[in-house]
């Protein structure tokens, strides 16, 4: 039932938008979501890998993307599928960044508008899509070029057992303090074509066993951007605006950045997407996070 | 090359207004703590979550009046200034953020807000007073470049500070760059001459001659096309290489009255979506 009333929804702004054909680019774009039922448990073989302290974040993007980013081609990946990787003293969220390895890539420098478009994060909470899985984020906020943006982080697939782990500080705070992470690394599914289209692979660490993560600690401050894309009369257009999560002191921040990106919403335009399935801060939104599983599945 | 005012006389007049002499040498004004945050409250001297955890000194006055600046309007009206900061002489500043700093347990001090280089003399008594405290935190000099590119001399005087307790560099100067190339350094920081632009990578070139440690950073927000990209890239490569690579892309905070002041001078702040 449910079902049905989506699509007459999807028809209806089909319809109605003169410009509909950019919903379903829109869609493909900014607003698919890793597929990550596909993601299989791994067991390593190859190469391990460490990341600390300062730089690991982007130490780990240069190994994923390519030793020059951000600069020339890629020359030589030198993280792959199967290797083992370990990172310590990281903050683990439950939002994920939505172009994951876009800050870090070659395409920011290449096409910064487009960039911008792709950057901000979103939250998915366990459906059956997801299966047993659950997609985190590891950041830093050591790190000059990172210190606690989300947007830069890591994503990492974790099983319902070591999410539980970590769940209560999740829930609480928003952000939790990991001494010690070993995940595997697996092909996890490309969050957009658009990724896909230039060339950032969809590989992340993956862990399934708690006993792979060490010392679960305290909050500790991320930043993230909420988003949201609203179409008008003449346009379709894409805001953002900041929160912190993980500060007690900010506990209220989400609540801030959707009442502010409501504010700035033109007065003849209406949401068509946000930014997460957990929390629904968007009234009459035409196309929640927590239909778009529904709708891609459909698609696909 | 488009004309402007120059942000060094403006800098000298607003540099009268936000400092004096006193008696322990030259004080300057500094802004008290948001109230937003129980931590701070009753504060001049804040804890902030950037870096992890920062005891923070938000200095007044600045040498540019950039559209896109987090500082609210009551705070860049010189007219009124000293009716809403404090005087602090560099004792004060720097025993207020090493006590804010092992309060809250930082990592980092910090002084930002306005442009922290306005009054030399103020800056390198506030670090002497530090660095004879022999601590374990890194001072992050968030500045516009200007003056460290106009004055070489400046950055040498800061290499001589060398390391902390923990052998981390005392002082890591991050140049925020205003636009991507000289026309948008024109329009983002409020109408300077387009021809000091270039005097942000001289900063870093100076910083990097004497071994101080550097990042430049960009708002990445008014970057609009792959040609302003690769104007900065190149900017950044007469530099130092290491300079892209270290490159920070900064995110513009969308409060009140930034979104006022963008939409004053015509700036574009929200994007519009082009799918093919």
């Amino acid at each position: 039932m449910a079902e049905t009333i989506w699509a007459e929804v999807i028809k209806d702004i089909l319809i109605a938008v003169p410009t509909s054909y950019a919903i379903s680019k829109i869609l493909d774009h900014y607003l698919s979501v890793p597929l990550i039922l596909k993601t299989p448990w791994l067991k390593h073989k190859g190469k391990m890998h460490e990341y600390e302290g300062y730089r690991a974040i982007a130490e780990y993007w240069k190994d994923l993307l390519g030793p020059n980013f951000g600069m020339e081609e890629v020359e030589k990946q030198s993280l792959r599928e199967y290797h083992l990787v370990t990172f310590r003293d990281v903050i683990v969220t439950d939002f994920v960044p939505r172009a994951p390895g876009y800050y870090y890539s070659k395409e920011l420098w290449n096409d910064p508008k487009n960039a911008l478009l792709s950057l901000g994060v979103i939250r998915v909470i366990e459906n059956e899509n997801t299966g047993p899985k659950r997609l985190l984020s590891m950041n830093s906020p050591f790190e000059f070029e990172a210190h606690g943006n989300i947007e830069k982080g890591i994503p990492i697939v974790v099983s319902r057992e070591v999410h539980k782990e970590l769940s209560e500080g999740l829930d609480k705070f928003g952000s939790v303090h990991v001494d010690q992470i070993t995940a595997t690394m697996s092909n996890v599914g490309t969050y957009s074509r658009y990724l896909e289209m230039v060339g950032i692979p969809a590989t992340y660490p993956v862990v399934e066993k708690k006993k792979y993560i060490k010392h679960v600690g305290d909050a500790l401050p991320l930043m993230g951007n909420a988003w949201i894309v609203y179409r008008n009369r003449e346009k379709d257009g894409f805001l953002h605006y900041r929160f912190w999560t993980g500060v007690k002191y900010h506990s209220d921040s989400l609540q801030k950045a959707k009442e502010k990106l409501e504010k700035l919403i033109p007065k003849d335009g209406w949401a068509l997407t946000d930014f997460d399935e957990k929390i629904r801060h968007f009234r009459n939104v035409a196309l929640p996070l927590s239909e778009v599983w529904k709708y891609y599945t459909k698609l696909k | 090359m488009k004309r402007g005012f120059d942000p060094f006389k403006f800098g000298e007049a607003v540099r009268q207004v936000v400092t004096r002499d006193g008696l322990s040498g030259r004080e300057r004004l500094y802004k008290p703590a948001p109230s937003t945050d129980p931590r701070n409250e009753n504060r001049d001297f804040r804890v902030s979550n950037y870096y992890l955890k920062t005891a923070v000194a938000d200095a007044l006055g600045c040498n540019l009046r950039c559209v896109f600046c987090w500082t609210i309007d009551r705070y860049r009206d010189y007219s009124n200034i000293k009716n809403v900061g404090t005087f602090y002489s560099p004792v004060e500043v720097a025993n207020a953020l090493a006590t804010t700093a092992r309060n809250f347990n930082c990592k980092y001090l910090r002084m930002t807000e306005g442009e922290p280089t306005l009054d030399m003399d103020h800056l390198i008594a506030v670090l002497d007073n530090l660095k004879k405290m022999n601590l374990a935190y890194t001072f992050i000099l968030e500045t516009n470049g200007l003056i460290f590119g106009k004055y070489p001399n400046f950055s040498k005087r800061l290499s001589q500070y060398g390391t902390n307790l923990i052998g981390e560099p005392f002082i890591h100067v991050r140049v925020s760059i205003k636009g991507s190339t000289a026309e948008k350094f024109h329009l983002l920081s409020g109408g300077a001459d387009a021809s000091f632009y270039k005097l942000q990578f001289d900063a870093l070139s100076n910083c990097l001659n004497v071994g101080l440690s550097v990042h430049p950073a960009v708002m990445l927000d008014f970057i609009e096309s792959k040609e302003e990209m690769e104007t900065l890239r190149d900017s950044l490569l007469n530099v130092d290489e290491t300079m892209v690579k270290k490159l920070e892309f900064e995110r513009l905070f969308l409060e009140d009255y930034v979104v006022a002041r963008l939409r004053r001078y015509g700036i574009p702040f929200e994007k519009v979506l082009e799918v093919e």
